[in-house]
C-alpha cells in the first residue's frame, strides 16, 4: 500500500448532499467483427458517451472485444418470456421507426443482437420480431428504439490493450497461480524431502 | 552498452522522458484505485493507470532491446537526476479529483502528440510501437476530455474546483515542452518542433476548455529554463521516485 494511503481523509464541514444516481445502461459487446452483439453487464453513466466510455473499461478489455453498443435500460422492451421457446407469429408490417431486436436464445442465458424491425410502437416491434426471429428456438424477444442504441465509432474501435491483461481472466489468473502454487509446493516438497534424507543418513 | 550512452543519446531522451512521464504517472495515478468518486470512473480510472505503466514498458522495452539493457533497471535504477519526467507529472494532487484529472488530461493530450511524432521515425520498431499506443493514448485523451467538460460545466462548485486546479497546474505544464539537454539548441530539433508541438497542444485543449467553460493561459517556456526533462526536479519528484523504488533497492533481483 501507498504511503499516501496513510493520510487520513479529512473533511471540514458535512459532506454535500449525494448526486442523483447515474442513468443506468445495458451493455453488449462483439468478440469479432460481424458477430453478434452479446449482453456483458450494465454501467451507470449520465449520458451516452461516458457510457461507452465506461463500458470500454470495464467490459471491453475482459475478453476479446472489437465493439461495444450500449443502451439505456428504460429504453428496453422485453416481450413475453415462458418456459416453452417463443413460437413465430404473424405480424408484420414496414411501418414506423426502427427497431434493435434482442433475443434471448436459452433460459438463463443473456441477450443478443438478432437484427431490426420497423415498427411504431414496442408492442408491435415485438410482435413483428416474434415473425421473424422466432424460430422455435428462442426464449425472449426484447426491442430497443435504433436511435438509442449507441455504439462506439471506428476512430474508437480499439479495444484491447497493449499489454498482457490475461491476469484479469479467471483462466488467465487460474493458471498463473496454479504455476505458483505448483512451483510452492515443489519446493516444499523438496525441502521435506531434503530433511528426511538429511535424517536417515545422519 | 550503458545506461550512460544511452543517456547520451538524443533520440533516446525523446523516448525516455514520455516514457517516464507516463511511469510516473501511472504510479501516482494507481493510489487512487478505489478512491475514485464514482465506481465506474475508480475502475475506468485504474485501467488507464495501467495503459500508463504498460506504455512506459513498451518505451523502455524499445529502449532495452535498443540499448541492451534490462528494461526494470531503466525504470528504477537511474541516479534520480537521469530522470527525464517533467515536473507535472509528480506534482500531487492531494486526494483532490479535479487536480488528478487535469493533470491526467493536460499530460495525456501532450503525450498523444509526441507519440504521433515518434510514430513518423524510421528508426527500428519505435514508429510501429509509438503508432499502437498513440491510438490508445488517443483513447484516454477522449476520456479526459469528456470529463473535464461534464466537470466544467457540471454546477458551480465543480466549476470552481477545476479551475482552482486549472490554476495550479497551468504554469508548469509549460515546462512539459521543456527539451532535454542533449543535441536540440533549436526548437526545431526537438521532435518536429518545439513551437509547433506546443502550438497545436494549446489549441487541442483551448478548445476543450472553452467548451468546459474554464480558462488557463499557457506559455512555452523559454529554451534556458531548466526542469525535470534535465534532471532538475521537484521535491515531489524525490518523494515518489523514493517510494517507487523502495522495492526494488531492497530486494534488486525480486520478481512476481
Amino acid at each position: 500500500m501507498s504511503k499516501i494511503r496513510e493520510i487520513p481523509l479529512s473533511f471540514d464541514a458535512d459532506l454535500p448532499p449525494a448526486t442523483p444516481d447515474g442513468r443506468h445502461w445495458v451493455v453488449y459487446t462483439a468478440k469479432r467483427d460481424g458477430a453478434p452483439f452479446k449482453w456483458a453487464g450494465y454501467v451507470d453513466a449520465p449520458d451516452q458517451e461516458l457510457a461507452l466510455q465506461f463500458a470500454r473499461e470495464h467490459y471491453g478489455l475482459d475478453e476479446a472485444c472489437v465493439g461495444i453498443i450500449c443502451h439505456e435500460h428504460a429504453a428496453a422492451t422485453d416481450g413475453p418470456y415462458g418456459l416453452e421457446p417463443l413460437q413465430p407469429g404473424n405480424a408484420e408490417g414496414e411501418d414506423g421507426q426502427d427497431w434493435t431486436v434482442f433475443t434471448l436464445l436459452k433460459r438463463g442465458g443473456n441477450h443478443q443482437t438478432a437484427g431490426t424491425v420497423k415498427a411504431p410502437d414496442a408492442d408491435t416491434a415485438i410482435d413483428r420480431a416474434t415473425t421473424r426471429f422466432a424460430d422455435g428456438k428462442i426464449r425472449s424477444i426484447r426491442v430497443v428504439p435504433n436511435s438509442q442504441v449507441f455504439q462506439t465509432t471506428e476512430s474508437e474501435l480499439l479495444i484491447w490493450r497493449t499489454h498482457d491483461m490475461t491476469y484479469k481472466l479467471a483462466k488467465g489468473y487460474s493458471k498463473d497461480v496454479r504455476a505458483k502454487w505448483s512451483q510452492f509446493r515443489d519446493e516444499q516438497t523438496y525441502e521435506q524431502y531434503r530433511k528426511e534424507d538429511i535424517a536417515r543418513h545422519f | 552498452m550503458t545506461m550512460q550512452t544511452m543517456l547520451a543519446n538524443p533520440l533516446a531522451s525523446i523516448v525516455l522522458m514520455h516514457a517516464d512521464d507516463l511511469l510516473m504517472l501511472g504510479h501516482v495515478q494507481s493510489d487512487w484505485t478505489g478512491l475514485a468518486p464514482i465506481l465506474e470512473e475508480d475502475i475506468a480510472a485504474s485501467s488507464m493507470a495501467q495503459d500508463d505503466l504498460s506504455h512506459a514498458l513498451v518505451l523502455y522495452q524499445y529502449l532495452a532491446e535498443e540499448f541492451d539493457l534490462d528494461p526494470d533497471a531503466i525504470a528504477f535504477d537511474r541516479d534520480p537526476a537521469d530522470y527525464r519526467c517533467c515536473n507535472l507529472t509528480t506534482v500531487p494532487d492531494e486526494f483532490d479529483w479535479a487536480v488528478s484529472m487535469c493533470k491526467r488530461w493536460l499530460l495525456s493530450t501532450y503525450t498523444k502528440l509526441g507519440l504521433d511524432r515518434l510514430a513518423l521515425v524510421d528508426e527500428g520498431d519505435l514508429g510501429d510501437r509509438c503508432a499502437r499506443l498513440r491510438d490508445e493514448s488517443a483513447i484516454h485523451v477522449a476520456h479526459l476530455g469528456a470529463w473535464m467538460i461534464r466537470l466544467g460545466t457540471g454546477s458551480t462548485e465543480s466549476n470552481e474546483r477545476m479551475q482552482a486546479a486549472l490554476n495550479l497546474l497551468a504554469e508548469e505544464a509549460g515546462m512539459m515542452f521543456e527539451p532535454p539537454d542533449l543535441g536540440f539548441e533549436s526548437d526545431e530539433g526537438f521532435c518536429c518542433g518545439r513551437g509547433e508541438m506546443f502550438d497545436e497542444w494549446a489549441t487541442l485543449v483551448g478548445a476543450t476548455l472553452s467548451e468546459a467553460g474554464l480558462q488557463a493561459s499557457f506559455t512555452l517556456p523559454d529554451q534556458a529554463a531548466r526542469g525535470g526533462r534535465r534532471g532538475e526536479h521537484a521535491g515531489h519528484f524525490s518523494e515518489q521516485h523514493a517510494e517507487m523504488t523502495e522495492v526494488r533497492r531492497a530486494e534488486p533481483a525480486t520478481a512476481w
